[in-house]
């Protein structure tokens, strides 16, 4: 028995120096994710959170298919979109049925709070930095303002006044709706704020410039109809003066001219396979369509509507971005506005972001702009309308457009109310616009919105429509939270 | 000691290689040296001698080298013998042995050509007296032992009752022995009655034995032990060699199909190494993993398709708490135990088993031909108000065009080669499989090669310490097709090849260098997917485990085990400008690389004992430690110069394109084990086990959790009330309820981190910054299931009819999900435990043997298991029911998980008919809707059709699975036939979907649809017009009619084999060719290639729900085999 008792002494020693050191053994390491602490000391550190927080801000690619289009294309009277598969989800937007589950509207939600979120992470934590100078500082806190203005401003666009979220140390789990004074005032001194001390040129292509923070700032006070202070900073824009009118308007968007003088904030661009791009000529293409070996047709369609092509004058240059009749790759020459007969065919397709011959793929290079100076002109000519009534400063900033189309002066003589010239604002700004998105928040500020829906037959289009649903996981999860009025 | 006699071993004479098949050679030259015990039939037995005063030793080695008998002795022994002398002429060995140990304090016995010297023992008194009388002369019986079919045993053990004298029978079942008239031989062999004969008159025997068919000998895998299934008080299903589903296998899982009750097997996917589904009792997790834990030879974690089916001995599945808890928290799902064959205690042998094998489609899709396909794209362009691309002389010349599934579907090759040497000594044994398998998939280009060898080996070195190695090394090569649910350009080719132009003719356009092709289709031509999409896997695997296990003194055992698993592969894929995405990225290719690592360490320890022949108690407990490590780089260029180079120079593409991605990972388990089984008398039965499981991922408050469980059996039959002589021959009632836990968890769950993350365009070019990742969850803990089994095992006249019937009911509560933030935290979830589901239903098994005549034999198993799933309980912080599922590009949100209602059910509107001539449709509540199109049942009555009319349209999971398999046997041949049904299961056809609501006008579909479809003259309720589907369809595509329903019947295999019987003289022991054929027929509604495949697996091997969409076609098979035993 001696020798086993040995044995067993052995084998208990084994036991305990096995069971020994488990804690240690079970301690999670961290091999793909970094501590927090890397990030909010140095310079490099706060310019990877800023570069985080952008491509949650930014919208291209799919994103930008998504917000631009489905939600603010397809729900006017400018676009459609037939055919292929994305049709199931675009036809909810045509013909007004989105609801609160709504998927794409669920996710432009949620980007935005991302890109608040990753904003302030930054300015929570940019005080502790101490290896900045004064202005650098400044520069990166504006930088993180912007974007999280910016990322409100297409909130309340979308789904009015959200819960304002202005630090990522305390969650709060259950927040409630800003007021939509509150919402406002806390827009409109952000980006006033972050216009103070950005740079009027970027830090890099696609970051925040004064003109960026001034430029989105102009378009909020325009679409909350604060005419003076629309003008106002509309002034402030021209007085920077770098920015001008692009000379050539079908080839403002092409990749070419990317770096233009016309883009006050933009989306970059890149032909990558990686999936950084301009996807919208992939779905524009028509049928069959010769295109080059390296691009790609969808089977999807997005089409500018018969009206809206019928509506340009044929001196228009920006008719020109617009296909109505092609010659297929089986040799067939196919119609797209209308058929011999006349009858409308609803299917031209836009050209404006000029095929890139380079791409690889879906993603072109365009940039997608988001505020151009055009848009600024014309904003200025429809606050200083609505404060004033027509006048000439009126119309020289609308003709300043209309000459750069090829398109004589406007004749001040038809137009001897503000709504009338509202409402030649409105064609005029749909002539410019077309296929940027923005025709939506034009009809529902002119108040257009829900009645053109309906007169173009949706008969299920409401007024209470005019804003999207607040998603319904938000709702369930936050017990706080109001639903929009009707839905 | 041990291989000093091994070296004594006379390797080197040239008659025996002579006289041995050449094929032994190849043993030789294959196998370790050290453990090559191969016998010496071919020496003489006779010896001639002549030596004086020579070492012990040295008279051994010469009789060796005469008679290639082997010598075992201890050294001691011999150096304590004095010198002899021998004077011996065509003398026996015994004859010779004896001579020079007579005077030696050393006896010696012989068993299977081992001559094994040891001291004399040390007689008892009487003996010796009895000794001192004159010898009675001792009679030579030689003898020759067979199986019931006459086939002989090899290592039979035979032995002199009452003594030590013993030997084995050789190769022929032959055996020699001294015995006297009216002594017994007592003959016996694993697996067999023993059988006992009294030496008469007749000195040549010829001994018959019986299959041992007495209850409960037979012994159970049960993981950190084995147990004599009378014992069994959990739910253990045990699948042998015999009762395996044949086949082309691929992966041991298959080799289940329909013979385990209460495990699913459904083939996911048939392309050669596709995915498989493996569910044991339905599945009880809503959000992770619902797959089983696979262990192969203690391994946990292994990878069930890289070992050859044909070195599998048995499969073991523990399906309830009370036998999985032992495994913790990996057991929810139940576990595999899948152990592999050892060297027999036989002689050494050799065996091949191999086939070849043609598959072909067992079933092509009915879709338009050219005529109709013209006829229908112009129907609906002009019902759409547009030009009609084709002219009435265009289709009356088209014909029925290019059938494209025939164009890229093959009568495909398979075979397989296994080759096996096996062989022992009473110190050791080894197994050495080898394994060759090319299957040709059905469709062009597709192919799967494997090349494995397994060694197992078995050792005793010293007499308390046993030792186990098994390893297994394997490389798998496989060619396969674009398998994707993308749409469009991005499409695969089986989508392709059923939604292509059937007009466009085979063939290259000599212009444009291209596969003819109609853009308007927005699709490749199949072939061109077949041909410009190339992706080759290179998988190199080995894992073995390596076990100690030490007896401490008689009962108690100490065990140390050590495994290890490495994978690492290569995946090249190649999008060349033959497709329309290679034309646009001249060219992309990727190459990802990775693998894992897995170790293993355990420590336990087994004591086992019985007391006063009544109480039986064994005892396990233990700890373990398992690491496993996983790695990936995925590197990726598009922009090449030529499609020439392929995969192989990534640097040639264009720089700006490339793109990088990494990662690492690490997840640790320590655990600490125990359980004891007590039985008493044979009639009440006690099973207790518990398992620590910490893991790494949860937080330090969470780490440990302990999973228990209990049982009890009662045989019921070895009761005295019990008449034994009656017709029942067992009946055993057992019991059990325990814990069982997931682990499926996502690492840093529990921890705040940055992640790199947020890629966008700045500056012109693409940056990645960094985003924190989440709000943490610290009190995150195991997903639990809480199961309860209650069993009847009985069996019936002698156990010719043996079966068992068990209900279980699995409730796993705790569940993890992922609980939606308000999205203003700039957070999307947050992992949290909540909510239950619950499985229950009857695993039923019969096994009758119907006819057991000398000649003719039938037997018959018959499994059904019965199931049904529902959830419970969810979070109210989830909207209900929860929506999920995409399949395709565009059909999303296709199944709910809602309380009271099976997990993943199909979830979609009802079809009340379709809108005729004449009906108030602007009473309805489609009140836009015209003639022809699909009318809705309006189930929430509010008027109209909306989200609030959907409702459950069909269960994923089959209420039935059943499996029944025949076995005739008369003389050499035998024929099986096995049988698999699955009832009550529902799927989403997205093929019918798409030929209701194709993605643009120019696509083929399935031509039942489009030729029955309403029309004027054809007033049907069932298919609409198909002239605008998008009146009726967007989100109204998910319905009756496209979830349809997946019930099948198949004749699985059917095997018809002889075996030849060979005269004893032959080295070919036994020869048996059979011919084969696999899903020979399949009875069944559904559409598709195969009801039982399923596509959402495409990315994702754990996902529950269930969807058809371009399934790789199911193979049917015929095959043609041989085995072979030397």
């Amino acid at each position: 028995m001696k020798q086993y008792k040995n044995i067993l002494c052995i084998f208990g020693l084994l036991t305990i120096i096995i069971i020994s050191g488990c804690k240690k053994f079970l301690q999670e390491k961290i091999y793909t994710q970094y501590n927090p602490s890397t990030f909010t000391s140095t310079e490099s550190g706060v310019q990877l959170i800023l570069t985080g927080a952008y491509s949650e801000e930014t919208m291209i690619e799919y994103n930008m298919r998504d917000y631009f289009y489905l939600m603010n294309e397809f729900t006017t009277d400018e676009m459609n979109d037939a055919n292929g598969g994305l049709y199931a989800s675009a036809q909810l937007f045509m013909q007004f049925k989105w609801d609160a589950t709504n998927s794409t509207t669920s996710a432009q939600y949620s980007r935005m709070y991302t890109a608040i979120r990753d904003a302030n992470v930054l300015l929570d934590n940019i005080k502790n930095v101490t290896t900045l100078s004064t202005t650098k500082l400044a520069q990166y806190t504006a930088e993180a303002r912007f974007i999280r203005a910016e990322a409100y401003t297409v909130l309340y666009y979308t789904f009015g006044a959200t819960p304002l979220i202005t630090t990522a140390q305390s969650i709060n789990l259950q927040p409630t709706r800003a007021s939509d004074d509150s919402m406002k005032q806390f827009i409109v001194t952000e980006l006033t704020a972050a216009a103070a001390d950005l740079p009027v040129t970027p830090r890099a292509y696609g970051t925040a410039s004064k003109g960026a923070a001034l430029g989105v700032l102009c378009k909020f006070y325009l679409n909350t109809k604060q005419w003076q202070n629309c003008s106002d900073v509309a002034d402030q824009i021209v007085n920077l003066n770098t920015y001008s009118l692009f000379p050539d308007i079908t080839r403002l968007c092409a990749v070419q001219n990317n770096h233009n003088s016309e883009y006050l904030y933009y989306y970059p661009c890149v032909t990558s396979p990686a999936g950084y791009g301009n996807i919208i000529m992939a779905h524009s293409f028509p049928l069959n369509y010769p295109i080059l070996s390296n691009w790609v047709n969808f089977g999807t369609k997005f089409h500018i509507l018969t009206p809206v092509v019928n509506s340009f004058s044929p001196n228009d240059r920006r008719l020109l971005m617009i296909d109505t009749i092609y010659k297929n790759l089986s040799g067939q020459t196919v119609r797209l506005n209308t058929d011999a007969q006349g009858n409308p065919l609803n299917m031209s397709a836009s050209f404006k972001f000029v095929p890139d011959s380079s791409s690889l793929g879906v993603d072109m290079g365009n940039y997608v702009p988001m505020v151009r100076y055009a848009d600024i002109l014309l904003s200025k000519a429809e606050a200083l309308n609505n404060l004033n009534g027509p006048n000439s400063t009126a119309f020289d900033l609308i003709n300043a457009v209309r000459n750069r189309a090829g398109l004589p002066n406007l004749d001040p003589s038809q137009y001897t109310t503000t709504q009338e010239l509202n409402d030649e604002l409105l064609q005029e700004r749909q002539w410019e616009f077309y296929g940027e998105g923005l025709r939506r928040q034009d009809l529902i500020r002119m108040g257009k919105f829900i009645s053109s829906a309906q007169a173009r037959g949706i008969t299920n289009a409401q007024d209470y429509q005019v804003l999207f649903p607040i998603p319904q996981t938000e709702l369930q999860s936050n017990p706080n939270l109001k639903q929009n009025p009707g839905y | 000691m041990f291989l000093k006699i091994m070296w004594n071993y006379p390797f080197g004479k040239k008659r025996y290689f002579k006289k041995t098949l050449l094929i032994m050679k190849f043993t030789a030259i294959l196998l370790f040296a050290a453990c090559l015990q191969v016998s010496a039939t071919g020496f003489s037995q006779k010896i001639t001698l002549s030596q004086d005063n020579v070492s012990l030793r040295q008279v051994f080695k010469e009789i060796g080298n005469q008679s290639g008998y082997q010598f075992f002795y201890k050294d001691r022994l011999i150096r304590q013998a004095e010198n002899v002398s021998i004077h011996v002429t065509n003398a026996t060995i015994e004859e010779a042995l004896d001579q020079c140990l007579k005077s030696q304090p050393l006896s010696y016995s012989i068993l299977d050509k081992i001559i094994v010297v040891k001291a004399k023992p040390n007689l008892p008194v009487a003996i010796q007296v009895s000794a001192i009388l004159p010898p009675v002369p001792l009679n030579i019986i030689t003898g020759t032992v067979k199986d019931e079919k006459g086939n002989p045993l090899a290592g039979v053990s035979v032995v002199l009752k009452g003594t030590n004298k013993g030997t084995s029978t050789d190769v022929n079942g032959r055996f020699s022995i001294d015995a006297n008239i009216g002594e017994e031989l007592e003959f016996s062999f694993v697996g067999y009655q023993k059988k006992n004969v009294i030496i008469g008159q007749n000195n040549n025997l010829a001994v018959i034995m019986e299959i041992e068919a007495t209850v409960g000998n037979e012994v159970v895998i049960i993981g950190y032990g084995t147990q004599k299934k009378s014992d069994l008080t959990g739910s253990v299903s045990t699948v042998n060699s015999e009762n395996f589903n044949k086949g082309v296998q691929t992966n041991a899982l298959q080799l289940l199909t329909g013979a385990a009750a209460g495990v699913q097997v459904s083939q996911a996917s048939s392309a050669p190494g596709g995915a498989l589904s493996i569910k044991i009792r339905g599945a009880g997790s809503i959000n992770s993993s619902n797959a089983p834990l696979i262990v192969i030879d203690g391994l946990p974690g292994a990878d069930p398709s890289s070992i050859d089916p044909n070195d599998i001995k048995s499969i073991d599945v523990l399906k309830d708490a009370s036998a999985s808890a032992i495994y913790g928290t990996r057991a929810a799902n139940g576990v595999v135990l899948i152990t592999t064959k050892k060297g027999g205690k036989n002689m050494p042998s050799i065996s091949y088993n191999g086939y070849f094998g043609v598959q072909s489609a067992a079933k092509l899709l009915n879709v338009l031909n050219a005529t109709q396909y013209m006829q229908m794209v112009d129907t609906v362009t002009n019902g759409n108000n547009l030009a009609m691309p084709y002219t009435a002389s265009q289709i009356a010349a088209a014909g029925t065009g290019t059938d494209w599934q025939k164009e890229i579907y093959r009568n495909a090759m398979v075979q397989n080669h296994s080759l096996s040497f096996s062989g022992a000594s009473d110190k050791s044994n080894y197994y050495l499989g080898l394994n060759y398998f090319n299957q040709d998939g059905i469709v062009l280009t597709s192919n799967l090669q494997k090349y494995g060898v397994r060694f197992n080996f078995e050792a005793h070195p010293i007499q308390r310490l046993k030792i186990n190695f098994n390893i297994e090394a394997q490389k798998g090569i496989n060619n396969s097709i674009l398998t994707t649910n993308a749409a469009n350009e991005s499409a695969g080719p089986i989508n392709s090849a059923i939604e292509f132009d059937p007009s466009v003719k085979v063939g290259i356009d000599s212009t444009t260098g291209q596969y003819y092709t109609n853009p308007s289709v927005a699709l490749n031509n199949p072939l061109a997917l077949l041909y410009g999409v190339t992706t080759t896997t290179t998988n190199n695997r080995s894992y073995g485990t390596l076990s100690a296990e030490y007896s401490i003194f008689n009962g108690l055992t100490a065990t140390l085990r050590l495994g290890d698993d490495n994978i690492d592969y290569r995946t090249n894929s190649y999008t060349s400008r033959l497709t329309i995405n290679g034309g646009s990225t001249n060219g992309s290719a990727s190459v990802n690389y990775g693998g894992s690592n897995h170790w293993i360490a355990e420590y336990f320890m087994t004591y086992n004992k019985t007391f006063n022949k009544l109480h039986h108690l064994t005892i396990v407990g233990g700890s373990t430690f398992e690491n496993t490590n996983t790695k990936y780089v995925i590197s990726q260029a598009s922009g090449f110069p030529s499609d020439i180079l392929g995969v192989n120079v990534l640097q040639s593409g264009l720089q700006s394109t490339y793109q990088l991605n990494s990662s690492i990972g690490q997840n640790r388990l320590n655990s600490f084990l125990g359980r004891l089984n007590y039985s008493y008398n044979d009639k009440y039965l006690l099973t207790a086990s518990a398992r620590a499981d910490g893991t790494s991922v949860f937080s330090d408050q969470h780490k440990y959790a302990v999973f228990p469980s209990i049982a009890l059996g009662w045989r019921i039959i070895n009761e005295s009330f019990m008449n034994k002589d009656g017709i029942l021959s067992d009946l055993k009632l057992r019991a059990s309820y325990g814990t069982i836990g997931n682990q499926a968890i996502p690492s840093y769950q529990t921890l705040t981190t940055f992640a790199s993350s947020g890629t966008t365009v700045l500056g012109s070019q693409v940056v990645t910054g960094v985003e924190p990742t989440r709000i943490p969850n610290p009190d995150l803990k195991w997903e639990t299931t809480a199961e309860t089994n209650i069993g009847l095992d009985f069996g019936f006249f002698n156990q010719r009819i043996t079966g068992s019937v068990e209900y279980f009911h699995k409730n796993t509560y705790d569940q993890l999900f992922y609980k939606p933030l308000p999205a203003s935290t700039g957070f999307a979830n947050q992992l949290v435990n909540f909510g239950s589901a619950v499985n229950k239903g009857l695993d039923f098994l019969l096994s009758s043997q119907n006819i057991s005549h000398k000649l003719f034999k039938w037997r018959t198993t018959l499994t059904i298991s019965t199931l049904k799933n529902v959830v419970t309980q969810l979070p109210d912080f989830v909207p209900t029911p929860i929506l999920g599922g995409t399949i395709g590009t565009f059909n999303s949100q296709y199944t709910e998980v809602n309380v009271g209602y099976p997990m993943y059910a199909f979830y979609g509107y009802k079809v009340a008919g379709v809108f005729q001539q004449g009906d108030n449709i602007a009473a309805s509540a489609q009140p836009n809707a015209h003639p022809g199109d699909l009318k809705f049942f309006d189930r929430n009555g509010n008027g109209k059709i909306d989200a609030g009319d959907r409702m459950m349209l069909g269960n994923p999971f089959p209420k039935y699975v059943i499996g029944f398999n025949n076995n005739f046997s008369y003389k050499g041949f035998n024929l099986s036939v096995m049988v698999n049904a699955v009832e009550g299961v529902s799927t989403l056809d997205v093929n019918t979907l798409e030929s209701l609501y194709p993605i643009n006008t120019y696509r083929n579909r399935y031509s039942d649809v489009w030729l029955n479809r309403w029309t004027d003259q054809n007033p049907t309720n069932k298919y609409p017009s198909l002239i605008n589907p998008a009146n009726y369809g967007g989100a109204l595509s998910v319905n009756s009619l496209d979830v349809v329903d997946a019930s099948y019947i198949r004749v699985q295999n059917v095997t018809l084999s002889y075996l030849f019987s060979f005269k004893n003289k032959h080295s070919l022991k036994t020869l048996s060719v059979y011919a084969a054929g696999d899903n020979l027929l399949t009875i069944t509604k559904f559409k598709g290639y195969d009801p039982d495949a399923n596509d959402s697996y495409v990315g994702n091997s754990s996902t529950l729900e269930k969807a058809n969409y371009n399934s790789y076609p199911l193979g049917r098979v015929f095959r043609f085999g041989v085995s072979m035993g030397f």
